[in-house]
Formats: structure tokens, sequence, C-alpha cells
């Protein structure tokens, strides 16, 4: 363990006297050295737009940032034509929602679980009908197949809550969906680091991951789809790498995919980046990944999800998690971004606060809000109880223990 | 010290007024009232209780039995000196013997303590506190439990300063014992800031409302009737990250349940509001009419020039609070004309509550509840007259006391006493700036943001310049960054040049660059200089 922590430099800084702990892996995960290095050899050593130029650089760097595909590709078990990169799970969504061509009066169905980012991109375009949560926490699937109709173009659902840490079935999912024979998109931007996730046999027609929850720079992700359904999407935007051929009448051709969907210079330095994050999980082994974070998420929710004084949200134990968890003080004096400062200044400890960019989920589980730890393989014990006991201390203050 | 009986004059009486404070809770106002000359005294507690002492003793008033009364019909403590002493100055300004013909006429304004007393009130606050904090707060017990009580404010230097990363690592054991024995109603607060400033602290609730109304009070705003509403106008943030707070921000709720404070639709950027959002402001001024306004004179300062320029009527009001830092006189000169009222400046910290007022004379009075001190880098007092670091101690919070706590601001120390009617209190001469926003000169010498305002804006022709920023560059050039006003010429320009080179070095690297706005900075407050780093 300290062989891989001591690749992240950010936790040998030190915030409130102590290295930090940090608890903010759903926002976003820190960088570990090789991702470091890899984005800083780019920059100072081959440097150079892709695809376009002849000269040495240009191809370095274009070899350099179609190898991180294949490595991208072979992470998540697709083929290189079906990844392209974008700049983030919201941006992947809104390429298939603009790609789709959805008219006002159809609909996509989706769940109340979802992140912003899952559900403005097709508010904005159709009608978007949520799914409510089921007793165990998860989103109901029954209910979401009385939601569907003639007009659903598309079901979507996310892998893993951002808030809850709740792991989706989503295999029943997908059947679904084929089912009533519309496309699915799976948000996997939370479960792509915490799963091992085989989109082939999965076999949803999208998958959207965000890198930079992935041990990647931000500013880059990518969207996985089944060749088929990427070829149905209407590239947009439309520029200069998507086409291979503009006319006199300015009608073109588009390039094959998956450049068809990457128009204008990319980030080439966080694509390159994301190729190293995805060698730093594979060779650390997203198996152990996956074992560890249930051990960790296992503490988390017996240690701090049980503490008094704090009720956490979400699933019910024998729904599997991912070790993120979201809590709220229910006398409201303690409210999450207090908390979260507190836990911040005067313990180090970096959560979250606020929303988790899921007020619709807030909304109907009744709160204003709530305070998220969410962990990840290289977190420990100590950092847990380090935690558990900070929050005990925060909560004697406004919530005497006495007679 | 008085040896004559006290006896109370007839005309005169002491009321109390239940109100609720700003924040909606009920707390208790004390007056006295001289019905004779139409004189009115805010006065404390203790001193309301000796006026009820000095009333049940009647005709058999002696000292005596009214310490005797005081003790028992108070159960407030207070050595046999502070009572004393209050009752001396309550009967020096006529309000317990016949007024001498000899008394000079009192303004309203009038205090009711004189030096000595709040002297005395001072230590006796001073080593409650220690007693206090040593007996319940771990923090101190284990800092202090050895260490000899303070004999006076001046004997504070020999114990440790507290700065916010020690605040901010220590806040649970900042806390009393009986914090997590009993129930209370108790409220974080937070500052604005990032990393290296921000704080959290915790409150009683109830300890919430009255230190700021004490601190109108001080600077004798404080009418006990229901028209005294406040307009506030100041930074719609306080950090640049998403706000979840519980406080009143603009936007959410504008009027408090009271209906008397009214938060006015700001704005990001004082420097590019365009003018119909500065009319809506002017509009809702004037629907609310309120009768004191609380400005970030930065923000204010675009309501004020677009009031002029339009010959708008302002409402009309006692006083205009500012607050938010130093301000530039460049606003402030602005407000005092548009409003023609005067800019009482309160110091305050959400860590400390209101520390000091400033007065019609520009002092700054210390509010009692506070203890300032300026010091210099090895925490020794400074000379009258000369900059230091503010440290503060609050001897009556509860919950989170500070013992010489850093705020991170210069002052500087007073030189005379001020010659207002607030003369008995502790005051120091100004704020100079935050201690982190302060540049050098090409020398290597603190150059503190009260001194750069003074070299820009210090008898500037009239709308020169709307706002500025002095920036020192890492690599220690300068460049003053303004937005100019109507008036604003190449003559305007040398001057700056020159008064500049006066302050930073005739050597300095100095470049003036006039831009179309000048946004603040994430915190919403406006920099008068800083250094890039
Ligand atoms: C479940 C989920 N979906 C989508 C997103 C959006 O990802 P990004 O901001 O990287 O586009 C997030 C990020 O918080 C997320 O947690």
């Amino acid at each position: 363990m300290e062989a891989v922590r001591s690749q992240f430099p950010l936790l040998k800084r030190e915030i409130a006297g102590r290295p930090l702990v940090y608890f903010d892996n759903a926002a976003t995960s820190p960088k570990p050295q090789p991702v470091i290095d890899a984005v800083i050899d780019y920059m100072a050593r081959y440097s150079a737009n892709i695809h376009r130029g002849k000269h040495t650089l240009s191809e370095e760097a274009s070899d350099a940032y179609e190898n991180s595909r294949s490595k991208v590709a072979r992470f998540f078990n697709a083929d290189r034509a079906e990844i392209a990169f974008v700049r983030g799970a919201t941006e992947a969504i809104h390429l298939v929602a603009g790609g789709l061509k959805l008219r006002p009066d159809e609909n996509v169905v989706g769940t109340i679980l979802e992140h912003h980012s899952n559900i403005l991109p097709w508010s904005s375009r159709c009608e978007f009908r949520a799914a409510p949560l089921g007793p165990d926490g998860l989103p109901d699937l029954e209910q979401a197949e009385r939601l569907i109709d003639a007009k659903t173009r598309l079901l979507t659902v996310t892998h893993t809550s951002n808030v809850t840490g709740a792991v989706v079935p989503v295999r029943a999912w997908v059947d679904l969906a084929r089912a009533h024979g519309s496309l699915i998109l799976i948000d996997a931007a939370q479960a792509a680091s915490h799963s091992d996730i085989d989109a082939q046999a999965l076999g949803a027609d999208f998958l959207v991951v965000s890198g930079h929850k992935l041990f990647a720079p931000t500013g880059i992700g990518v969207l996985i789809g089944r060749r088929e359904a990427l070829e149905e999407l209407q590239p947009t935007p439309l520029g200069g790498g998507a086409v291979s051929l503009v006319r006199g009448d300015f009608s073109f051709e588009p390039r094959d995919l998956p450049w068809r969907l990457e128009a204008g210079t990319p980030h080439i330095a966080g694509a390159i980046g994301m190729g190293a994050a995805v060698d730093f999980l594979t060779e650390i082994g997203m198996g152990p990944i996956e074992q560890r974070n249930a051990e960790l998420s296992r503490l988390l929710y017996e240690r701090i999800g049980t503490l008094e004084g704090l009720t956490p949200l979400g699933s019910s134990a024998g729904v599997a998690r991912a070790p993120i968890l979201s809590l709220v003080e229910p006398t409201g004096t303690l409210t999450p971004d207090y908390l979260s400062r507190l836990l911040s200044d005067s313990y180090g400890v970096m959560t979250r606060g606020g929303h988790h960019c899921a007020h619709p989920y807030h909304e109907q589980a009744g709160v204003n809000g709530s305070l998220r730890l969410s962990l990840h393989f290289y977190n420990t014990e100590e950092e847990v109880e380090h935690t558990a006991r900070a929050l005990e201390q925060l909560l004697a203050m406004v919530v005497p223990r006495g007679p | 010290m008085t040896e004559s009986p006290p006896r109370l004059r007839a005309g005169v009486e002491c009321v109390a007024f239940s109100q609720r404070g700003l924040d909606g809770k009920p707390f208790r106002w004390n007056f006295v009232i001289d019905y004779r000359t139409g004189r009115r005294f805010a006065v404390s507690n203790l001193e309301a209780e000796i006026f009820a002492a000095v009333r049940r003793c009647g005709a058999e008033a002696t000292p005596d039995r009214v310490r005797h009364e005081v003790r028992v019909g108070s159960g407030l403590t207070a050595s046999d000196e502070a009572i004393e002493g209050l009752v001396a100055s309550l009967s020096r300004l006529c309000l317990l013997a016949e007024p001498e013909e000899s008394a000079e006429p009192l303004g309203p304004r009038q205090g009711t303590n004189d030096r000595e007393t709040y002297e005395s009130l001072q230590r006796d606050a001073l080593s409650a506190f220690f007693e206090r904090v040593v007996g319940e707060v771990p923090y101190y017990r284990d800092l202090l439990g050895d260490q000899e009580p303070p004999t006076s404010a001046g004997d504070l230097s020999r114990f440790p300063i507290m700065n916010k990363a020690a605040l901010r690592a220590a806040l649970p054991k900042l806390q009393p014992d009986w914090l997590t024995e009993e129930k209370h109603s108790v409220r974080f607060l937070s500052s604005s800031g990032s990393t290296d400033d921000r704080t959290q602290t915790l409150h009683l609730t109830d300890e919430l409302s009255q230190p700021y109304s004490m601190g109108f009070s001080a600077l004798g705003l404080n009418p006990a009737t229901d028209e005294f509403t406040i307009a506030y106008l100041i930074p719609p943030i306080c950090s640049g990250t998403e706000c979840h707070m519980d406080m009143m921000l603009p936007y959410t709720r504008r009027v408090t349940p009271s209906g008397r404070l009214l938060y006015l639709n700001s704005f990001r950027d004082p420097s590019t509001v365009s003018d119909e959002r500065v009319d809506a402001v002017l509009d809702e001024l004037e629907g609310f009419a309120p009768s004191m306004l609380a400005f970030d004179a930065a923000y204010a300062a675009p309501v004020a020039r677009r009031a002029l320029a339009t010959g708008r009527r302002l409402p009309s009001v006692k006083a205009i609070i500012t607050s938010y830092g130093v301000s530039s006189s460049l606003h402030l000169d602005l407000l005092k004309k548009a409003f023609g009222v005067p800019v009482h400046d309160m110091y305050s910290m959400t860590e400390a509550g209101p520390i000091a007022g400033s007065c019609a004379e520009g002092a700054y009075h210390v509010f009692s509840p506070c203890l300032v001190e300026i010091v210099d880098e090895e925490g020794s007092p400074v000379a009258p007259g000369e900059v230091g670091r503010l440290l503060v101690t609050t001897l009556e919070n509860k919950l989170t006391p500070l013992l010489r706590y850093e705020t991170g601001d210069f002052a500087r120390a007073a030189v005379d006493r001020c010659s207002c009617s607030l003369e008995h209190t502790d005051t120091f001469a100004s704020l100079e700036g935050r201690i982190s926003d302060a540049i050098t000169d090409t020398r290597g010498g603190r150059v503190v943001a009260r001194a750069v305002d003074t070299a820009v804006a210090a008898d500037l022709v009239d709308g020169a310049l709307q706002c500025y920023q002095l920036v020192q560059g890492a690599d220690r050039g300068y460049r003053l960054l303004v937005v100019p006003g109507e008036a604003y010429d190449a003559d305007v320009e040398a001057a700056l040049a020159d008064r500049l080179r006066g302050l930073l070095g005739g050597d300095a690297a100095l470049a003036i660059e006039s831009c179309r706005s000048l946004p603040p900075s994430t915190n919403g407050k406006y920099r008068l200089c800083y250094r890039e780093r």
C-alpha cells in the first residue's frame, strides 16, 4: 500500500498539520506520478499537433495519442474504433444526445439517481422521464419499464451512484432496453475506476467515462459505443479532424470512426495521460482494486455510516456499494458545507459538501445537500478512523451526549 | 470614588427595552433618560442595576448599601472598585446628584464611563476571562495552565499569539468542557476567503446578535425604535466555490423576517455593473427607506456615482457603516458626498464579532468585549503612531474564546486619546490593510494598503478614478491598474506616477494601465494592492 500511495504526490501535502486525507475521489481522483510524467513528457519533448503534420514530433504525438486509445480500448474491452476521446462524461452524453437528433415529442427514460450531466442533455432536447428509487435505494426497473413507450428513444442509468455509491445491476437495464428496442446509455463516470467494465460483455450502446475520475487529467474522457450505434450518430460538432474532404460546395465526407467524433485539436496531453492512467490501474489490477474497495466500503459504512448524530443517505446494506457515503446531520447545525470545511480545516480531510450535481436525488430524499466521503483503493483504514474520530468530535460540539 | 451618598435626581428614569436583535433574537437594551434635559444614554446591564439599587435604597442610600443591593439584586459579579467607579461616573453625568451650575452641557452621545472605571472593568473582565478559559477550555488549560493570570491589558504580551492555522487545528479543543455535557443552541460561522484565510468557529446562538447591536450602540447609532432599519450592499459571494451556507445571502432571502434588514440586490463586479442594475438598487433603496446603510464602499460607489450624476434623491439615513476591509478614500468621499452623512467603519471578524468602530473623528474605538493589541514582529506593542499586526482577545465569547488572535490586519496605534465622547475607551488610529496584501517598496520596505490609498487617492481631482489596484509583479515591477473616471487625463496620470514613485522609490519600474474593468478578488473583496506570487 505504501508503494502505491507514494506514487501520489498530492498525498504528501500537509493540511491542518498532517498529511492530507483525500476523500473526494468521486469529484476527481488524485494524479499518480506516471500520469504526471506522461503529460510532462509530451509537453516537454514532443509537443505537436496530431494527424496533420508529417514531421517527427507530429508522428510521435500521433502515435502516443493513438496508442492511448488502444490502451483505453483494451482496458474496457472495446474496439479502437469504438473509443472517441471527449472532454468527459458530460460531453460524451451531449455527443450522443445531439447525434440522435432527438425531437421534443420523443423521450428518454432515466432515473432520479442521475447526475445533472445525465439529465440536462436529454431534458433540454426532449422529454426526460425519471424512474424513482425502490426500497433498496436502487432505481426501480419495473417502474422504468412502465415509463417506456413508443416515443422512447433511449434508456439511461448510472452504473454507480456518485452520491450513494450504489452499484446498479446495469445488465438488467441493457436487457430492458433491448426488449423494447430502444438504445441504452450507461453513465460509467464513477464506475470506470471502481469496477472492471467489459464493454463487449455488457453490450450497451453507449458508455460514458470521465478520465479525471480515473486518475487521468481533467478535460479528457471517452465515449465508448457499439460501432453500429456510433455510426448512427450525426457527428456534432463538425470541423477539422472530423472530415476527410470538404468539396467546393462545402459538402463533406466524414472520416471513419472514431475520428469523425473528434472535431478540432483534441486534448492530446490529456489523452496521453489517460493512457498512462489505465496502465497504472492495469498494473495494480482491477480485480484487486474492486476487492480493496469492497473492504473500504464495508468499513466506511460500518464505522462512519453508523455514527450517532449523522444519517446516511442511500441504499440498503444488501446492495453493492462503491466506497462512497453521503451523510446529513439532521439538526442542521452542521450543514454539509460546515462539515466539509471543518473536516478540511481542522482535520485535513478533503470531502465534498453540497448536492454533488444531483439536486433531484436530494430533493426526493428531502434533504438540502449532504456531506460526501468518497474513497478509493489507496485510502487507508487509519484515514477512515481519523475521519470517524473527527466527526465524533464535531458532533459532540453540537449534539451533546450527556444525560 | 464618591463618598457622598448617591441619590437619584428627579426626572431621571432607567428603562429597559426588550427588543429583537438584528437577527430576530431578543435581547435587552437599557436606557437612562433624563427627561428634564432630554438626554438619553445607553447603559450596560450593570449600570442599570446600580440605578435600580439606588432607587430601592431611596433616602437610605449609602455607598455600602448600594454595593450590597447591586450584588443581591442582580446576581452580577463586579468588584467594589467597578461599582464605585460606575456610581461616580453616573454622578458626574448629573444623573444621580443635582446638576452643578458648572457642569458642561452634555450631548446625547455622552457615555457614562470614565477611563479609570473602564480600565478597572477591563482588568476584572480579563482576569475573569483567564480564569474561565484555563478552567474550562482544554486548549488553554494545556497552553496556560501553569501561568499567572494577566494583571492588565498591557500584561498580555507574555502570552502566545494564535494564528488562523492554530485556530483551525485547535477548534474542537477551543470549546469549553460543558459544551458536550448539556444541550445548547449553537451555530457555526465561516469566514470568507480560501485556504490560508478562512476559518470556522462555533458560537452560542444567543451571543450572536448582541455584539453587533452593541457595536452600533457604541457609535451612538442605537435609537431603540422600530424605525431602525438597515440596507446592506455587500459582495454577493465570499469565496470562489459554490456556497450552500445557511447565511442570508443576496438572491436568496432578501428581507429578513423582522423586516428590518434588506439585502440590496448585489452584483459581482462593481467596475462593470450596468446603469440599469444600479438604478434597480436605487429603486430598492427608495422603496425600503432604511435609516442606516451598511456598505462595502467599493460596491456602493457606483450607486453613489449614479445618484450624483442623475440628481436622483437618496433616502435620508443617519449614517453609513462600512466594513469588509480598508476602503479607498475615493469611494468613501463619494459616499459622503452622495448621502451627506458620516461614514463609520465597523471593524469586525467572523471569529471575534465586532471589534471596533470608527467615530466621527476617525479613530477606532475598541468595543468593550474585546481587547486589541498592535504588535511588532516579536509580539511586543508598537510605539504610538506606528503600524503593527492587530491582535484581538475576545473576553466574552463563551465558545471559541480567542486570546491574542492574529487578525491578519495591520493597524496604526493611536497617538493621543480621542476627543470624542467615547474618549474613555481603548482606541487605535486606523486600519492599514490586510497583512497578506502588503507590498514592498524598491528597498524592500513594507507598504500597506492604506499607504497606497493615501498616495493614489488623497486629494485627487474629483472624478479622476473610479477604482484602482496596485500590483507588485513577481519581478518587483509595479503596475497601477486604473478604471479612469471622466476627469482622467495625462496630467492625472503623470501625477499618479509621481506619487507612486514617492511611495515606492524613485527607481520603481512602474506602468499605469487603464482598464475597462477591475473585478474584485474571488472572495468578493476589493484589494487596493497585492503582490503576485
Ligand atoms: C455519475 C456521474 N455522471 C457524470 C458526471 C459528469 O462528469 P464530468 O464532469 O467529468 O463530465 C459525474 C461527475 O461528477 C458523475 O459522478
